[in-house]
């Protein structure tokens, strides 16, 4: 995954409809411009840009059927905004760790033991999420 | 798989909640383990300072909720305070909120960080090649974790 590669899947995110398609798409399996224009308040043509935006991401793939291009959705290429996500949320993780150290200092009662529970219960979080 | 632009972390502390409310409002208590704030207007809409390497960030964070003893939420522009080089007309920010609540065992923090999507573009090209060590650890960490 190059960083143009990764740039190109945020930018795509970046927008609300966009994410919106994408989640249709994800939950649905597939679908067209013309059956998410016919329940979104959005045009067509709109939609059909949204599309190949995603499509440029790696976000969707498209094949054509017949008059229509049907869209389906490609989790692999979510996986830049992952590891940056990921990225943040071992920051924080650090940065809570040591709120914990500090707010255990002045008791001097740090447990080891403790902080391998929390670890592991937003690791566990995680797998739920379908982070990997 | 997600299309959320939000993380969310949780962790319990053993301490009253009081306890965990100065600590996360306090800029000479946030020094402790938040280390970039300096200062801080501690009001809704008050400035915050971030100080990285005795490098004062020109762009404030504003405060946006505080709910004494339960809520805390604030903009950051965490972006411009790891990048120092870097000048924009507006910093781009993100929106931290802090949640506590009390349990028998202490205090549980949620912590969710939000708005990674409207970031502009520029943010994610450096990102990955300064973060990579720090992924590579968590990689480490989150294998280690699962074999157990």
């Amino acid at each position: 995954m190059t960083d143009e590669h990764a740039q190109r899947v945020f930018l795509a995110l970046a927008d609300p409809t966009r994410r919106l398609l994408l989640q249709q798409l994800c939950e649905e399996g597939s679908g067209t411009a013309a059956g998410f224009a016919a329940r979104l308040p959005i045009t067509r043509q709109a939609i059909i840009k949204h599309l190949v935006t995603l499509e440029q991401a790696g976000l969707v793939t498209a094949r054509e059927t017949g008059r229509e291009r049907r869209y389906m959705p490609r989790p692999e290429g979510l996986q830049a905004v992952t590891t940056w996500i990921e990225t943040i949320e071992a920051q924080w993780d650090q940065r809570l760790a040591a709120l914990r150290s500090y707010l255990l200092e002045e008791p001097g009662t740090s447990s080891a033991q403790e902080q391998e529970t929390n670890a592991r219960a937003n690791t566990q979080k995680d797998k739920e999420s379908g982070k990997p | 798989m997600t299309l959320s632009d939000r993380i969310e972390r949780t962790i319990l502390l053993p301490v009253p909640r009081e306890r965990v409310w100065d600590a996360v409002t306090k800029p000479e208590q946030l020094a402790h383990w938040f280390g970039v704030v300096s200062s801080m207007d501690f009001r809704v809409g008050g400035a915050i300072q971030f100080t990285r390497d005795n490098h004062l960030c020109p762009y404030p964070g504003v405060i946006e909720m505080i709910e004494p003893k339960q809520r805390f939420a604030f903009r950051w522009p965490s972006y411009a305070v790891a990048h120092p080089e870097l000048t924009f007309d507006t910093a781009p920010s993100t929106r931290v909120e802090i949640t506590l609540e009390e349990q028998a065992e202490g205090t549980l923090l949620t912590l969710v960080e939000s708005g990674f999507a409207s970031l502009p573009e520029e943010l994610y090209r450096g990102n990955q090649d300064g973060w990579q060590a720090c992924l590579n650890g968590l990689r480490a960490y989150l294998q280690s974790q699962e074999v157990m």
